[in-house]
């Protein structure tokens, strides 16, 4: 309860703090529709020379880019640039005042601040995957328990979704107890990204493997994209929920053996 | 209270040398370097002191503080504060103590008022919305930010940011506070009105505090107690009267006799140290200070005099220089 009410905090602070510069909100709108757009004239001209590509249609991948854009959005919205300041806050000595508040400094350090404008890629993932669904309802509803368990399973696994973007971007922020300003990994973890928002079926077998193990990006929007359209058995479904609960009590390790590390440089 | 017991902490820092060469090798190899902050220190601080921490910059005082809160392990030795063992971070610890910082008193963003960052403590300490609103009243008058609290803080002046930080931390209640040079930067006024507030909370909760501070100003007219750290090392540990009474001796009297009286020595009075516009300051040894005084009030026509205190800052001067006391 206490948490939530933090992050209710954080984003009234957040929106105090960021509604006075509007010109921010109309740069993040355009640059989020411009960011879907070139993606969706990219999808068209190729379905203009076929029907399907490795097996999904031109509105299956419509709706991954939708949850891609949504998932990014909820990251953005939340924890992006709290974990991505993290190195350096490690490096500079300026986690002092979170490790001293009585709360979870992890949770502290990930929700400390909100990029309010995230909203507009949140909003448009939520509108691409609502029409999807209703444009998609004969292929939905092959019965009314089907499309539930369906839809159930996907919005689970947008959830572990959440939590292994969230956990790996963790992992090379917590790393800087180690190594310092860990700031690369980021770029490098965000160009991988960035191949995540098309089925990872249509890579080659090496960045398959790669795109679905060493950085799941692929387990990301694929799968819940896929589930959604096609349902999942209950023992890969719950090897998936396994997994998520895995990586989660690793980064909730490695940080607690980073903030041992800590040794607040400022005085 | 607080007990530390030979505690010592080594930090591990890379070095290179300067240039574009040393950061060329440091890409390549990075060299690394085990620091001792703070070499085996031991003390007792008992409920409802203030003990001034004083040292040279580098001498381990933020260090000692950092671990007293928790921010810090100690490298070896154990540090128990209200029966906590700071650094595991309890948050039933955490709620009893503030770590107050002159060079950033607030950590809320700039653009906030003070009255939000309060709202913060409020959620983020669990306080209750009720005894939060009584004693947010009283806390804006006692610090007397009523004109300015709901103000952006960045629109704030040093020492008007610096009481508001002392609001957020007093808001909870704290029983130790450990303040980081509380008046940096602060001028003569704003300084002297945050060592009053410190002195009123201490006398009315009966708070601990433990402060650092470069202004002998802030030690003297706060501590009755003080720990002087050197390289690391506990200097001394003790009461500030006795330790001007050891180590410098003497008393300075300062007077300005009338013109019919400037051609007499006064070097046969005591050891001159300053003759400026007509006034006179002369070194006398403590037990001479009586007889001294009445000679040169019946051999001179004298328009005013003042026996002082020799400035701290010598004091501890000499204790650098005498190492051990």
């Amino acid at each position: 309860m206490k948490k939530i009410a933090l992050v209710h905090l954080f984003f009234k602070t957040s929106l105090m703090t960021q509604l006075p510069y509007r010109i921010n909100f109309v740069t993040q709108a355009l640059s989020t529709l411009f960011y879907f757009g070139s993606g969706l004239i990219g999808l068209r001209i190729i379905f203009t020379h076929t029907d399907s590509l490795a097996g999904w249609t031109f509105y299956e991948i419509v709706t991954l880019l939708g949850v891609y854009q949504l998932i990014a959005g909820i990251l953005a919205f939340f924890v992006m640039e709290n974990v991505e300041n993290l190195p350096d806050k490690i490096v500079d000595g300026h986690l002092d005042e979170t490790i001293l508040m009585p709360e979870n400094t992890q949770f502290l350090s990930s929700f400390g601040s909100c990029n309010v404008w995230a909203i507009t890629d949140i909003l448009l993932g939520i509108g691409i995957m609502i029409g999807s669904i209703f444009l998609n309802l004969d292929q939905l509803t092959l019965t009314s328990f089907q499309f539930i368990v369906q839809l159930m399973q996907f919005f689970v696994l947008i959830g572990c979704s959440l939590l292994i973007s969230y956990s790996v971007r963790m992992w090379i922020g917590t790393l800087g107890f180690w190594l310092g300003r860990t700031g690369g990994g980021f770029i490098l973890f965000t160009s991988i990204w960035a191949m995540g928002k098309y089925p990872v079926d249509m890579y080659p077998p090496f960045f398959k493997w790669l795109l679905y193990t060493l950085v799941p990006v692929g387990v990301v929007a694929s799968i819940p994209t896929y589930v959604l359209f096609n349902g999942m058995g209950i023992l890969p479904f719950m090897g998936l929920l396994f997994l998520t609960f895995i990586i989660y009590l690793f980064t909730n390790s490695l940080w607690k053996m980073g903030i041992r590390k800590y040794s607040s440089a400022a005085s | 209270m607080i007990y530390v017991d030979d505690v010592k902490k080594t930090y591990v820092v890379p070095v290179r040398e300067s240039g574009i060469k040393g950061a060329l090798s440091s890409f390549i190899k990075r060299d690394k370097k085990e620091i001792a902050a703070v070499k085996t220190i031991s003390f007792e601080i008992s409920k409802g002191e203030i003990v001034g921490f004083i040292g040279s910059n580098g001498a381990g005082k933020s260090t000692t503080l950092k671990m007293l809160s928790g921010i810090l392990h100690p490298s070896d030795g154990a540090i128990s504060v209200m029966g906590h063992t700071p650094y595991k971070r309890a948050p039933e610890y955490l709620k009893k103590i503030a770590l107050i910082r002159g060079s950033k008193p607030l950590f809320a963003p700039a653009d906030l008022t003070a009255l939000d960052a309060l709202q913060m403590q409020r959620i983020i300490y669990d306080l209750d919305y009720k005894s939060f609103t009584k004693d947010l009243n009283r806390i804006v008058d006692w610090l007397g930010i009523e004109p300015y609290y709901k103000k952006p803080l960045r629109t704030l002046s040093l020492g008007e940011r610096m009481r508001c930080g002392l609001a957020c931390s007093i808001v909870y209640n704290p029983e130790v506070l450990f303040l980081d040079e509380p008046t940096i930067g602060l001028d003569i006024n704003a300084q002297s009105r945050i060592r009053h507030f410190l002195n009123e909370y201490n006398r009315e909760t009966n708070a601990t505090i433990i402060l650092t501070s470069h202004y002998m100003e802030d030690v003297t007219q706060l501590c009755e107690r003080i720990m002087v750290i050197d390289q690391g090392k506990l200097l001394f540990d003790g009461n500030i009267d006795y330790l001007i009474e050891s180590l410098t001796p003497y008393k300075l009297i300062v007077f300005t006799p009338d013109h019919g009286s400037t051609h007499i020595p006064w070097d046969r009075y005591g050891v001159v140290e300053h003759e400026m516009n007509g006034r006179i300051t002369i070194r006398v040894a403590n037990h001479q200070v009586p007889a001294i005084t009445g000679r040169l009030l019946s051999d001179c026509s004298i328009l005013g005099l003042t026996v002082e205190n020799p400035p701290f800052e010598s004091t501890i001067e000499q204790l650098y220089k005498a190492e051990v006391v």
